[in-house]
């Protein structure tokens, strides 16, 4: 589905708040823009997944003290490219220590910076994306069942309709009625489309 | 493998202690030829033929050699016993010797490992601290020895009692004056062949002359005057040992002391003074000795304080002239990366809108902004300029000789030690020229040290640095040359310019900043090759100050 590309700008210089933006504009993604890594914490929730660009010169709360805030929210894929002065190893290394996706050097190279916003946002896409494919999956699976859950779990690790019917001491034809149900409940096509389902979503599913 | 290695090892150990030995015994024979030599002179002057020679510099070079090892003691007992047979002649009988010089040679053992072991004194220093304990130790050693030695000629039979004190004196006095000269010469000697390059400077040849020519006289007059005079006239001695010492510090008064003593014997000796008159002499000379080895180590040291001062001092030039240029370059990456990203960004912006056929409007106000930009970054580059140019220039009358005297006390002893001489010329005095002296300063030690790097590159320690300062129609001008390979051709057009560097360590900041400073002056820098080598910086400042006019 279509996602508004957003952007969260920090950093305490006016024109580089400015310039950037308009910079992101031209590749069709929003900004926001704050002149503090305090400013950013009042008004953006920890948890919300975006793309920072930030500066680690800042007054206040520095550039990596915001990224490790940031990386230690629980349940976060924020994606951080902090820009930091030319030659400066330390802060680079423990950005990269931080979780920061990509580390930037001054003076600012436009082009590769749009390059990497794009990479990051990319990448946020993809794991909302997944979450929100958990989210559905673990959606379905609450609608079977204890019964339903039972036969679920056996079919994942691939036993035959007979094997299910002995092993949870029903009849075949049962077990057969309970099947069509998980496959309907789950949106399963087939049932490899249901094992595939079970793996990337629920890995714990396929080896109990 | 390993067998190769063991064998290697095997024969390395063994030739290291084949050399070990050959120096042993060449140390051993060269010391026994000396010792005998020297007796030969010195038996000339003997108390009594008991073997109590009345100057004993012999005995000195027995300290010296058991101070660089006990283990030669053999040699030592060898050369005493030789001596006493051969060339004294002693009266007493062959294990009266034996005994004796054994004693004796014990007794010197004693003196080499208190100065060595107890006291910490090393021949191979110079400190005034050692000084001080040699002159204290070696009397006081010398008066245990001549006790051991006439005490066992006494027990022999050979000295008869009413000699007994007299004797005493004489051995102590000829041993603590010839121990002493020795050692000290020792120690000039050790202190000299362990510099790498021994420099003659034209100092050297007046301080010699002068010391040559008034000992000479000196002698001349005791030889000259009636032997009740001799005595008073031997006084006249301190003045070229103070001189000696004061200009050519410990090293020089200790050979001219050495010196000293053997005229003074050969003098003595060809008068023909009596051994009690000698002794008084003798006396003197120690006191002589004492003094001018105090004064000379003292000389020396304050001497060695000031050479370290000069170096720290220009170590500090150098290091504040790269802590400048590094911190300049910082701030520069720091005050420009921040502009310089947001015009890069609005140009971008401002391209890819043209290309995505966006109307002017958002265009234009993308570039006016890039302009605003671009003209902050011009101010700030103004105020870095103002910040880090000589600008604030506090121009007062200097001497261009005094400045190069300055700049040459400062770089001559690094350059000595790269084999570079360092020479400033001046034909008639030099007008003042109204200048900054810290900024002059920067300029000249700027050319000379490129200078010197320049002559260090001929490896042959005959580089050679002439700073020369004269007027010309109104301009002071200091020209400096040198004798290296001169300048690169690929670097010859850009000299002047930033960054520009034929050294590993260099910012190629120097001539730049060295320009900059000389035009604030309203001078002139440039350079020219020299036949047959070399190169020649020229700097000009205009006598009548910056706005002057030159005829």
């Amino acid at each position: 589905m279509p996602h508004r590309r957003h952007v969260a700008i920090v950093d305490d210089e006016a024109s580089v708040r400015e310039s950037l933006a308009l910079l992101l504009s031209t590749a069709q993604i929003e900004s926001r823009t704050f002149a503090s890594a305090e400013d950013y914490l009042d008004s953006v929730p920890l948890d919300e997944s975006s793309c920072v660009i930030l500066d680690n010169q800042l007054p206040g709360l520095s550039g990596i003290g915001l990224l490790k805030r940031i990386a230690a929210a629980a349940d976060c894929d924020t994606a951080v490219i902090l820009i930091s002065g030319h030659g400066d190893v330390p802060t680079a290394v423990s950005a990269m220590k931080c979780g920061a996706f990509h580390f930037v050097e001054k003076p600012l190279d436009p082009e590769a910076l749009l390059l990497t916003v794009e990479e990051a946002l990319g990448r946020t896409e993809q794991v909302r994306d997944r979450q929100t494919q958990v989210q559905e999956f673990r959606g379905r699976r609450a609608l079977l069942t204890q019964r339903e859950h039972e036969v679920f779990a056996l079919l994942v690790q691939g036993l035959p309709t007979k094997l299910i019917a002995r092993q949870l001491g029903i009849t075949p034809r049962t077990t057969e009625h309970h099947r069509a149900a998980v496959m309907h409940k789950m949106q399963a096509r087939t049932i490899s489309h249901l094992v595939r389902m079970a793996l990337s979503f629920d890995p714990a599913a396929g080896e109990t | 493998m390993n067998h190769r290695e063991e064998a290697l090892g095997s024969a390395w150990t063994e030739s290291a202690a084949n050399l070990v030995r050959r120096r042993f015994w060449l140390t051993g024979i060269a010391f026994l030829a000396a010792y005998l030599a020297l007796n030969v002179v010195t038996v000339r002057y003997q108390f009594e033929a008991l073997g109590i020679t009345l100057w004993s510099p012999d005995d000195g070079l027995t300290v010296l050699l058991l101070i660089e090892g006990v283990e030669f003691f053999p040699f030592v007992l060898a050369g005493a016993v030789l001596a006493d047979v051969l060339v004294s002649h002693v009266h007493h009988s062959f294990y009266v010797t034996v005994l004796a010089e054994s004693a004796l040679s014990l007794g010197y053992v004693g003196i080499a490992v208190a100065l060595r072991d107890v006291l910490k004194f090393s021949p191979r220093r110079s400190d005034l601290a050692d000084v001080l304990v040699m002159l204290a130790a070696v009397p006081a050693g010398a008066i245990l020895n001549s006790l051991i030695y006439c005490g066992v000629l006494y027990l022999a039979g050979s000295l008869p009692a009413d000699q007994f004190i007299s004797a005493l004196l004489h051995f102590w006095i000829g041993d603590a004056v010839g121990i002493i000269a020795v050692v000290a010469a020792g120690t000039a000697v050790f202190s000299v062949s362990s510099k790498t390059r021994w420099v003659w400077r034209k100092d050297d040849t007046l301080n010699w002359s002068v010391f040559i020519i008034s000992s000479c006289l000196v002698f001349a007059f005791i030889h000259g005057a009636p032997s009740a005079y001799a005595y008073h006239l031997f006084y006249l001695l301190f003045l070229p040992t103070i001189w000696i010492g004061m200009r050519a510090g410990y090293v020089g008064v200790a050979i001219a002391l050495l010196a000293t003593q053997a005229a003074f014997f050969m003098t003595a000796s060809h008068i023909g003074f009596s051994a009690n008159d000698f002794d008084q002499f003798q006396i003197l000379m120690l006191v002589l000795s004492i003094t001018g080895l105090i004064l000379g180590a003292t000389v020396t040291e304050r001497e060695r304080a000031n050479q370290k001062l000069r170096e720290q001092q220009g170590e500090l030039v150098r290091i504040s002239a790269h802590a400048t240029a590094g911190a300049l370059g910082m701030l520069l990456a720091h005050e420009l990366s921040q502009p310089l990203s947001t015009i890069a960004t609005y140009a971008v912006a401002a391209r890819r809108m043209l290309q995505s056929g966006a109307g002017p409007e958002p265009v234009i106000d993308a570039l006016s902004k890039a302009e605003a930009e671009a003209q902050r970054t011009r101010e700030v580059l103004e105020r870095i300029r103002d910040l880090v140019s000589v600008g604030r220039l506090q121009p007062r009358p200097l001497s261009l000789v005094d400045a190069a005297l300055k700049i040459r006390a400062l770089c001559v002893e690094g350059a000595n030690a790269r084999g570079v001489d360092i020479a400033v010329e001046s034909v008639h005095p030099i007008p003042l020229v109204e200048g900054d002296p810290i900024g002059i300063e920067q300029v000249l030690n700027n050319i000379v040290g490129n200078a010197v790097d320049a002559a260090a590159e001929r490896r042959d320690a005959r580089g050679r640095v002439l700073v020369r300062v004269i007027d010309r129609d109104g301009w002071a001008i200091v020209q400096v040359d040198d004798n290296g390979p001169g300048v690169a051709p690929e670097m010859a057009e850009s000299l002047f310019q930033a960054y520009q560097t034929s050294k590993p360590r260099g910012m190629g900041l120097g001539l730049t900043l060295s320009r900059r400073i000389v035009q604030q002056h309203g001078g002139r820098i440039w350079w020219q090759p020299i036949a047959p080598e070399g190169t020649r910086f020229v700097v000009e400042l205009n006598l009548n100050g910056p706005d002057g006019d030159a005829a």
